[in-house]
């Protein structure tokens, strides 16, 4: 038993598909991340993502060593990801990336941090994690 | 959930995660040195008796935590330095405040505010809630007996004794499964700690077995019987009677009001309330703070009075964290929802080929 509500992972795919207006899925993912907020504030979920994901898409990829160590120490809550909880990566989690049998290494990594975070739903866009027993949320098909 | 429209998918093989994820060779460790530490904890409290002062048992539960967090990560750790700090600086703050309350609170050394003392206040008001009757004196004169030691005393002995111990260990088992809860049970404690202090500061009050004992000059009621362990120490807990004196020759004597026994035995049980489902299970559940406050009273550790405002506290501190929470929930809900562009209608989630 878990004292927490069930976590969902949002998958790198997905924060790109809400953030980016130009991407195909974008409208779907909008309205779907729309709902899991509605079910964040009634506390029926908790919404989670991989750090070194969450931080490329809020502060950009080319970041200064000090900014990055800023975000790992430290992640206000404000703008569209408010509700979502950083998943903060360590040197074991991408050891154990490494190990893992999928093409991208950051869907290795969403993977470990999913094992090592008992994460049992994904919200994404990508088909990468088909192949897993992990239960998909997936934005609904116009 | 549409089930007509749903896209359907159904790999053929569908591998399970901790199959694909390398296996992490500390968690079987973690568990070992957890379960290691519960047989040697057991083991301490048979032969060696129950810690009861503050560094004791902060001592305990830093070993139970570096069982529990071996293998995590870096950053893991030094959250819980930082926990760690702020669960010592809690304490600290607690003990000293608590002993300020003896002799006043001195303003930059230059004087000494002393509040009046309570000697008779808080055993009127029990008076009026009990029709003209002095609960201490009534429970004891009914049930006390000096040459026997008697089932109820035990009860009453080992319940007292639970405030020592069962708020810690709740304290570190959340710790260890859930930093979010941790924190959520922490701050509703560190709350509770923090007005009860400024109570003792401000409305010192004599407790029963002071204000009916020879030994001082208020003797407003009978003597009573003070000797909380008694039923404790009779299951054989005996090697636990020094550390439990020193850390009663440690305490504020006059720091009866709010009862922290009271309001701690109703922590715990309130802080689980919402994941016990069974009403009968809740009800057994909140009558262990119910059974704390009739052992304060019959072992004259406290007035009435002091612990039904013990508990009002445990209420009020739950309340007020619960409004901030779900506050600070609607408030990041209602940021990421202003950050969005609109859209014209949510779409059911779709769960795909459930696990």
């Amino acid at each position: 038993m878990s004292l927490d509500p069930p976590k969902i992972l949002l998958d790198r795919s997905f924060l790109a598909a809400v953030t980016d207006d130009t991407n195909a899925a974008h409208e779907q993912c909008v309205a779907q991340y729309r709902s899991l907020v509605d079910e964040f504030e009634r506390e029926e979920v908790l919404l989670v993502a991989v750090s070194t994901h969450l931080r490329d898409l809020e502060r950009g990829t080319d970041l200064e060593f000090a900014h990055r160590a800023a975000y790992f120490l430290h992640r206000n809550h404000r703008g569209v990801f408010a509700p979502v909880e950083p998943l903060y990566v360590g040197f074991q989690h991408r050891r154990a990336a490494k190990g893992v049998d999928i093409a991208d290494p950051a869907d290795a990594l969403t993977l470990v941090m999913c094992e090592r975070h008992h994460v049992t739903r994904i919200a994404t866009v990508s088909d990468a994690f088909d192949g897993y027993r992990i239960e998909r949320v997936v934005p609904a098909a116009e | 959930m549409s089930t007509t429209e749903a896209p359907t998918f159904t790999p053929p093989t569908r591998a399970r995660l901790d199959d694909s994820v390398p296996f992490e060779w500390l968690r079987p460790a973690r568990l070992i040195l957890m379960w290691t530490y519960l047989a040697g904890y057991l083991w301490w409290l048979k032969y060696k008796g129950l810690t009861v002062d503050r560094f004791s048992v902060a001592f305990a539960v830093g070993i139970f935590l570096v069982c529990a967090f071996v293998g995590k990560s870096w950053r893991t750790w030094g959250v819980l330095l930082l926990d760690c700090l702020a669960y010592c600086v809690m304490w600290l703050s607690y003990e000293k405040t608590r002993g300020a309350a003896d002799d006043g609170v001195s303003i930059f050394g230059l004087f000494r505010i002393k509040f009046p003392l309570q000697v008779t206040a808080m055993r009127n008001i029990d008076k009026f809630l009990f029709f003209g009757h002095d609960p201490n004196v009534v429970l004891q004169q009914h049930f006390w007996n000096t040459r026997v030691v008697r089932w109820y005393d035990a009860v009453a002995g080992t319940t007292y004794m639970t405030h020592f111990v069962f708020p810690m260990v709740v304290m570190a088992v959340l710790w260890a499964i859930s930093h979010r809860q941790w924190a959520r049970y922490m701050k509703r404690f560190a709350t509770l700690l923090g007005v009860a202090c400024l109570m003792f500061i401000l409305l010192p009050t004599v407790p029963p077995w002071m204000a009916g004992s020879t030994q001082y000059h208020y003797r407003i009621i009978p003597p009573l019987h003070r000797n909380a362990g008694r039923g404790f120490y009779h299951l054989g807990m005996d090697s636990f009677r020094g550390g439990y004196q020193r850390a009663l020759s440690n305490g504020n004597g006059i720091a009866a009001m709010p009862s922290l026994h009271a309001s701690f035995a109703l922590f715990t049980p309130a802080f689980f309330l919402p994941w016990i489902k069974p009403k009968w299970v809740k009800a057994l559940v909140l009558l262990f703070p119910v059974i704390m406050l009739t052992s304060l009273v019959y072992l004259a550790e406290h007035w009435v009075i002091d612990g039904l405002v013990g508990w009002a506290l445990t209420g009020g501190s739950f309340w007020f964290w619960h409004r901030w929470e779900d506050r600070t929930r609607v408030r990041r809900a209602d940021r990421a929802r202003a950050a969005l562009p609109p859209t014209a209608e949510v779409p059911d989630a779709v769960e795909l080929a459930p696990a």
